[in-house]
């Protein structure tokens, strides 16, 4: 059991910390869950589970990829009592994104719900600019595999984000 | 839009929590996992504690040999354990393994619950079946007739907990499907 005032002092750590880099919660949040009210719960849970572990974090690592370890873990690992149609949002449908405020950022978070919940983990961390070994080591998949999913996604996110430069002829 | 403009856009934070919230999140999130379990584990101590009292008060376990009545104490007693072993779990850190290593764990932490369900409710039936009917003389067709209940509990118990997390599980299995092929 640790004393009051260590954890008081552990908790306001740890809230400046979410608070600089909650970026990364929102943005899990926001492919993993279709709602808003799903949204919000799936970010308490990882908050929560991030303060589980917080006492351990040996500040080795750097903070985003412990960060990211739990939160893709919770995201991937909690159940979802209604699943995502992963494959039947159309072309048609990510350009209705067009009309949120930030149509560009919109359009690429739908695209990226479209694909499947390892192909998510996957370029979530490519586009936060983690190499291919980080990526392999968070996931606990090879290299190779992280290379060959990559090249199949970034496929498919171009033909989601410009359908008419890639209509067949 | 471009690869580079992908991780430009995708760069850019979607939204903003102030300190104040995500201090609220970790004490709603920490209060509402915590009083759920702590209220079941409350709730079904209370319930096998109330169960234990009428068959060692109302149903005279005197009747019984002595290790009869030892076997229900300590079934009830390991019903409770389990249930405080869970509202422990709670309290132990996460490790920050990787993603397949979590799934697993996660897998096997729900297969755990369906065995020790299934164990448990053998015991239990079986010691309950054993307090009522070891004190009065069983034909081989009534004997039979109790096993076959017996089965039919554990096997209820089992098949509803194995409904209750089937698709948590399937759901586990086709994440680690698609990333170990």
């Amino acid at each position: 059991m640790q004393p009051i005032g260590y954890m008081i002092l552990l908790k306001q750590e740890f809230t400046r910390m979410i608070s600089q880099y909650q970026g990364i919660l929102h943005k899990v949040c926001r492919i993993y869950r279709d709602t808003p009210e799903d949204r919000e719960d799936l970010f308490q849970e990882m908050v929560f589970q991030l303060w589980k572990a917080y006492p351990s974090y040996r500040k080795e690592a750097k903070v985003t990829t412990w960060m990211y370890k739990i939160v893709l873990s919770t995201a991937v690992a909690k159940y979802r009592k209604k699943r995502l149609a992963t494959t039947s949002i159309s072309s048609t449908e990510i350009a209705v994104a067009e009309s949120a405020d930030h149509p560009e950022r919109e359009r690429l978070y739908r695209a990226i719900s479209t694909l499947s919940e390892a192909e998510k983990a996957i370029v979530t961390l490519y586009l936060d600019d983690y190499s291919y070994e980080e990526i392999a080591e968070m996931l606990g998949v090879t290299t190779n595999y992280v290379g060959v999913r990559l090249h199949r996604i970034k496929e498919k996110l171009i033909h989601l984000l410009n359908p008419r430069t890639h209509e067949p002829r | 839009m471009s690869l580079d403009e992908l991780k430009s856009e995708w760069q850019r934070n979607p939204a903003h929590k102030s300190e104040a919230d995500i201090q609220q999140s970790v004490a709603k999130q920490t209060a509402s996992v915590f009083s759920r379990t702590k209220r079941k584990v409350l709730i079904e101590t209370a319930a096998f504690l109330l169960l234990i009292l009428v068959f060692m008060t109302g149903l005279d376990p005197e009747r019984n040999e002595g290790w009869v009545n030892a076997l229900l104490l300590f079934v009830v007693g390991l019903g409770i354990m389990n249930n405080f072993w869970l509202y422990h779990s709670l309290l132990v850190n996460p490790q920050s393994s990787d993603l397949i290593t979590s799934l697993y764990k996660a897998r096997t932490k729900l297969w755990q619950q369906i065995m020790f369900a299934s164990i448990f409710s053998a015991l239990f039936f079986g010691s309950v079946f054993l307090f009522f009917f070891l004190r009065i003389p069983l034909t081989p067709e009534k004997a039979g007739l109790l096993l076959l209940l017996l089965t039919v509990s554990i096997g209820t118990r089992t098949g509803v907990e194995v409904w209750r997390w089937r698709n948590h599980i399937r759901q586990l299995d086709q994440s680690l499907a698609e990333l170990t092929h």
